[in-house]
């Protein structure tokens, strides 16, 4: 089988996000693969130790890109292609172009896997476009995956306890969410191997993408204040409880 | 009867050979099984002087196995008393090949002095055996294997030392003894014979009593000899030269592995193949005397962790393995963990690297060496380990803490207390590194503003890292991710030459431990103190003013990496004694060298506790048993682990770093 | 300035409260024609109740090729072609699970920008704003193009009337339906359970909880305040909720009016799921818990008398 995986580089969900001017900030904290993207590499990988074949991760991003390539490497993908960009963010439609085309010039693929969101841009629609540029059917949050001849059926949550089963055609693209399953921790021996894995770089200008048709731009960036400290409510449970009613009807929540 | 001397000459001959040959070949196999294993070992033999006035006092004057009182002595006599028998069987053995030879006929001075002490000496062996096997009777308890082996032990020593009286007894009668005076030097001999009533035998009766003495004699020790190097007793061989190559030094470092060898076909500890010649000798010197299991925090909370019994498995593992081993085939040999071992992932990982199993063994066994290769295996070529670590273990890499917060809010702890940053004051007398705990966790900040305080009011010259302050990488050593803790240490190698500190200090033994120990090696080897004897330094400089404390009776509890790991016992009690607490200061039952750990060590912290009792509960226990209202302790995670265990027994006992009590006895 | 489709959800055939919120937004200054769309719902018995907040028409989209809930992309085209019927600019939905599926299929097929998650719209200067990097930065995001397509986070606007009087029609969308992709069940209990991300009123429990039991201490109290009872990573890892409970980083983002956190710490991952509640009130025995220096009103006490106490106090207050 063939396996694509879309992986993005982003910053580590536990950095602190320093604006440092209107739409930029501070960029030299620590990178990582997408954690949604985390459990993708996953799980094409299970399937490949399976049935045979390959995991290609692909990615569209800056040149420091290549750290979020080797981590898949060393979990057993065996290629890696990145599409250089200058910026963090770029336009969903024209990632989702640059990765369609950049695969179709790689190989067929049998299966696309991409997180559901990435947790910096979160704009959660990247491989729709995606799917839309292959005429591929596409399914989001999905928790399970099983292969069948020529379907995929995977269960996606949709709230409220609520799992929804879909069968679709293969090839399709699977935005993949936790739950699907546990992304392994590398061996070393596979990180070592990693090192030493094909990873291909390739200019958005050789694709043929316009950078200047995206739809969206990034205007300002703004830090969400902190909250300060908490005004205690105090007495016993019963006179707590009071209070709380009081602030839930001066708030008018009840 | 010469024909009957003639066979006997011929049949001993024939026994010693074969029992001395078979002993040989047994011995020779546990020498090339221990030259057959691939791993490396980095034993020495430095500072010779040293090492054998070690054996005079450890093997020689028994000091490392009286530590336990009773068994300790039972030891003594055993060994003594065995050792004296000796020379007499072996004049027995070359007697019965050639009938002329008598050591009476030579140096009939000397013999008949030595003849006095074996006599008295061999007596206690025989006591010494009767608490062995009251103990394992009567007493029984669970850390003492009380098997076949020790049973045979017992009894093979029993029926040689009681056929010794039995032969002396007989040679005090001319007609066996020869012209030599050998009543003359019994004691004891003399009462067997009496007792018995040996003198009213016939000489035909003697002589027959004395050959059947003589045979069970012979029999047993060549028995025995052919059974020691497959028993628990091997220790005979092994014990010695163990304890001649133990480490001279209490402080050691973790084996660093050459993670960048792109020849190695594997890391750590996978299986038996994978163990060094050193470990194989551990391994033989092991007396399954349990000391080291009854000290074990892990087997006395139910964890199925024992020492002894680890050291125990992998021996038979090791044996069960030999032929492969021997014949090279090191592919085949079977992994460490595997179906059906009772080395289960839980063994492993139930360690907290207290250190208490090496501190107590007689022979000086390194339990830690195995443990912790194994769990490095595990981690880099198995990627198996406790699920939890896998987030604590990418915590680490990305944001250098366990617990994930922004690497950037490190230096945020000391908010509104004015702490100068090393890249403002480059040439401060101290770098304080705070740590991870310090800097992150809501106890740990409170121990690291009392420690700055403390140091402003002694007017120390100090300035610590701030957000430029990385984790030094021990827990993530310690937890078996030897390729993530040099990627942490290098960088924090990086970070330290760039400064250079005259002087580090720490508020934590983990990170006091690896900066001292282990950074040398990674290049970055500098002077590096804990806060409790830096603390006890400024305190002898009298740059801090006392004044009176308002602490009741108080204890100190002792972490793992200071006491046993580095020594540092009475510097911080010391410290307690000098700021006015020394009426206050008792100590609890398991103290010192032999105190109980927290829990907390070899990554624990960060693991889930799910087997038997709590080990911080256990403790928790013997401090709220003692009643006493002020715990001090030296370590944030010491701190955290005593204070939740306090907790869950609704105990009102407090714990205070012993930076936080100097803080609120001084001004 | 164009006409706005605003894409409706239903509950059991019943107009969602957190679509009025997304209208309000929708609306903005309120020179926009609103069309409501409905698929799966009928639009005479909904329109009642979003004529008061401006939709003056309910739009009914149906398929003559069988039921558009168990075809995802049948549904998108049928979208679509009502979009393109009724000459539509704006589309703006909620920001739910259902709700960024289809938009993002619409999105993908007409190549038009695509908000999801916004907490703020203004449909005549093209620009909305949207968290970016898990909460830590609000972004102001410029939407170029002739079509625009928007989610709005649940309970992110306040609902504003604006009452008109909408007309009702069914759209029969013609479409075909290459059966590529079927939705062939869907699994597990709605009935009765709040969702999380739509909720306005959120309880969680953490750890101190205990046990899954124990967490229908929560629910009691959540029930009379038709809360929903979300829980901490560490319930989760604990087992005693599931995941789908699990509000933080790695689980649900929620934005609710008030958000009450039961034996919670306060960590840095949880705070990237809730840190845009409106009120948060934290219940701790701690009083170091990092959690107080990061909510509004703050309770020390135990979880186990404090919340009980309150559900006690809201009966009485129902009975009065």
């Amino acid at each position: 089988m063939q396996i694509y995986v879309c992986v993005k580089h982003v910053p580590d969900t536990a950095a602190n996000i320093k604006v440092t001017g209107d739409a930029a900030f501070d960029e030299s904290v620590k990178f990582v693969m997408n954690p949604y993207d985390e459990y993708g590499v996953e799980e094409a990988i299970r399937i490949v130790n399976k049935n045979g074949g390959e995991v290609v991760v692909v990615t569209v991003g800056k040149e420091t890109a290549v750290n979020t390539i080797r981590s898949a490497l060393a979990m057993g993908a065996a290629r890696g292609i990145l599409v250089k960009t200058e910026t963090q963010f770029l336009d969903s439609s024209l990632t989702g172009l640059a990765l369609q085309r950049a695969i179709r010039e790689d190989g067929a693929p049998d299966l696309i896997f991409t997180g559901k969101q990435s947790v910096d841009s979160e704009g959660s629609q990247t491989h729709y476009r995606l799917a839309q540029a292959f005429d591929m059917p596409v399914a989001t949050e999905v928790v399970a995956l099983e292969l069948k001849d020529d379907r995929a059926v995977v269960e996606r949550e949709i709230g409220g306890g609520v799992k929804e089963v879909i069968e679709m055609q293969t090839p399709c693209v699977i935005g993949a969410t936790k739950g699907l399953n546990e992304p392994r921790y590398p061996k070393l021996p596979d990180i070592l191997k990693a090192k030493k894995k094909e990873i291909k770089l390739i200019d958005m200008a050789d694709l043929g993408i316009d950078l200047s048709a995206g739809h969206t731009e990034i205007l300002e960036l703004e830090s969400v204040p902190e909250r300060g400290e908490a005004k205690m409510l105090s007495g016993s449970p019963r006179e707590i409880a009071a209070q709380l009613v009081t602030v839930m009807k001066e708030e008018t929540v009840i | 009867m010469h024909i009957y001397i003639l066979l006997k000459s011929i049949l001993v001959t024939a026994l010693l050979i074969a029992g001395f040959g078979i002993f040989t070949i047994r011995v020779r196999r546990l020498f090339r099984i221990m030259k057959s294993v691939k791993g490396q070992a980095d034993s020495k033999v430095d500072r010779p002087a040293e090492r054998i006035k070690v054996l005079l006092t450890d093997v020689l004057g028994q000091s490392n196995v009286r530590r336990k009182r009773m068994p300790g002595l039972a030891h003594t006599l055993i060994f003594f008393g065995f050792l004296a028998v000796q020379p007499h069987s072996v004049e027995l053995m070359i007697n019965g090949v050639c009938p002329a030879f008598h050591v009476a006929n030579i140096v009939p001075g000397f013999y008949g002095v030595y003849l006095f002490v074996a006599d008295i000496l061999a007596f206690p062996v025989l006591v010494g055996l009767g608490y062995a096997i009251y103990r394992r009777v009567i007493v029984q308890p669970a850390y003492l294997t009380d098997g076949l082996d020790a049973r045979l032990i017992i009894l093979f020593t029993s029926v040689i030392i009681i056929t010794f009286y039995f032969i002396n007894a007989f040679l005090t009668i001319p007609s066996i003894g020869g012209g030599f005076d050998y009543a003359r030097y019994f004691t004891i001999s003399n009462l067997v014979k009496n007792i018995f009533n040996l003198g009213s035998l016939s000489p035909a009766g003697s002589r027959a009593g004395y050959e059947i003495a003589y045979w069970l004699h012979l029999l047993t020790i060549l028995g025995f000899l052919v059974y020691i190097p497959g028993s628990k007793h091997l220790h005979l061989l092994a014990a010695v030269p163990n304890v001649f190559l133990k480490p001279l030094d209490r402080p050691k470092a973790m084996i660093k592995t050459d993670i960048e060898d792109e020849d190695a076909e594997t890391f750590g500890l996978g299986n038996v193949a994978d163990l060094n010649w050193k470990n194989v000798l551990d391994l033989y010197a092991c007396t399954e005397c349990g000391r080291c299991e009854e000290q074990c925090p892990a087997d006395m909370t139910g964890k199925p962790l024992s020492p002894k019994r680890l050291v125990h498995d992998l021996k038979l593992d090791l044996f069960d393995q030999s032929a492969k081993l021997l014949k090279g085939e090191f592919a085949s040999v079977e992994p460490l963990l595997r179906d059906g071992s009772p080395l289960s992932d839980d063994v492993l990982w139930s360690c907290t690297t207290c250190r208490a199993c090496e501190e107590i063994c007689p022979v000086n066994i390194q339990h830690l060496d195995i443990v912790l290769e194994a769990r490095k295996h595990q981690v880099l070529m198995e990627s198996n380990f406790p699920p939890e670590m896998q987030e604590t273990f990418n915590n680490l890499e990305n944001q250098s803490n366990p617990w994930g917060f922004s690497s950037d809010t490190r230096g945020d702890w000391c908010k509104g207390l004015d702490v100068p940053l090393i890249t403002d004051h480059p040439d401060a007398d101290i770098l304080y590194y705070v740590g991870c705990a310090g800097s992150f966790d809501d106890r740990g900040i409170r121990i690291s503003r009392a420690i700055v305080n403390v140091l402003k009011k002694a007017d120390v010259d100090f300035a610590v890292l701030g957000p430029e302050e990385r984790c030094n990488g021990d827990m993530a050593r310690r937890a078996g991710n030897e390729y993530l803790a040099q990627m942490m240490i290098q960088e924090k190698v990086e970070i330290l030459n760039q400064y250079k500190p005259q002087k580090i200090l720490t508020g934590c033994p983990h990170c006091f431990n690896t900066f001292k120990n282990e950074y040398s090696e990674f290049g970055a080897g500098y002077d590096v103190v804990h806060h409790s004897e830096f603390l006890l330094e400024l305190t002898k400089q009298k740059r801090l003013k006392h004044k009176e404390s308002k602490f009741e009776k108080l204890t100190f509890h002792d972490s793992c990496y200071l006491g046993r790991w580095n020594g540092l016992i009475e510097a911080p009690r010391e410290l307690l004694r000098l700021s006015g607490l020394s009426r206050n200061l008792i100590e609890l039952n398991r103290t010192k060298t032999k105190g109980l750990c927290c829990g907390a060590g070899g990554g624990r912290m960060f693991m889930e506790e799910n087997i038997g009792k709590r080990i911080n509960i256990e403790r928790a226990e013997e401090i709220v048993a003692a009643k006493v209202p002020t715990i001090a302790a030296a370590c944030p995670y010491c701190t955290i682990m005593l204070r939740d265990g306090i907790a869950d027994l609704n105990g009102t006992n407090v714990v205070y770093d012993i930076a936080e009590i100097i803080d609120m006895v001084t001004v | 300035m164009g006409r706005t489709g605003i894409l409706l959800e239903t509950d059991n055939g019943e107009i969602k409260e957190s679509n009025y919120g997304m209208i309000t937004a929708a609306r903005g200054a309120g020179d926009t024609e609103m069309y409501g769309f409905l698929i799966g719902g009928e639009a005479a018995s909904c329109k009642e109740a979003v004529q008061k907040y401006g939709i003056c028409r309910v739009v009914e989209i149906t398929s003559d090729a069988g039921d558009l809930a168990t075809r995802p992309e049948k549904q998108t085209d049928a979208l679509i072609a009502a979009m393109k019927n009724y000459d539509i600019r704006f589309l703006v939905g909620l920001s739910s699970s259902r709700g960024r599926d289809l938009m993002a299929r619409v999105a993908a097929k007409l190549d038009a920008p695509l908000a999801v998650d916004c907490i703020d719209l203004n449909l005549e200067d093209q620009i909305v704003t949207k968290s970016h990097f898990s909460g830590k930065t609000l972004a102001r995001l410029k939407l170029c193009g002739d079509m625009l397509i928007c989610g709005v986070r649940p309970n992110a606007v306040e609902p504003q009337e604006a009452p008109c009087e909408a007309d009702a029609e069914v759209f029969a969308a013609q479409v075909k339906d290459d059966g590529r992709m079927v939705v062939t069940e869907a699994k597990g209990s709605a009935a009765g359970q709040v969702e999380l991300t739509e909720a306005n009123i959120i309880i969680t429990g953490g750890r101190p909880i205990g046990s899954a039991e124990n967490f229908s201490l929560l629910n009691e109290c959540a029930n009379l305040l038709g809360a929903a009872v979300g829980a901490s990573r560490a319930a989760v890892d604990a087992g005693y909720a599931p995941h789908s409970m699990q509000v933080g980083q790695t689980g649900k983002t929620v934005s609710p009016k008030l958000y009450i956190a039961c034996g919670l710490s306060g960590s840095v991952q949880h705070f990237a799921g809730m840190k845009t509640a409106k009120i948060i009130v934290a219940i701790n025995t701690d009083k170091h818990a990092p959690i107080f220096g990061k909510s509004d009103y703050g309770i020390l006490g135990d979880l186990f008398e404090i919340v009980p106490a309150l559900t006690e106090a809201l009966k009485d207050q129902t009975s009065q």
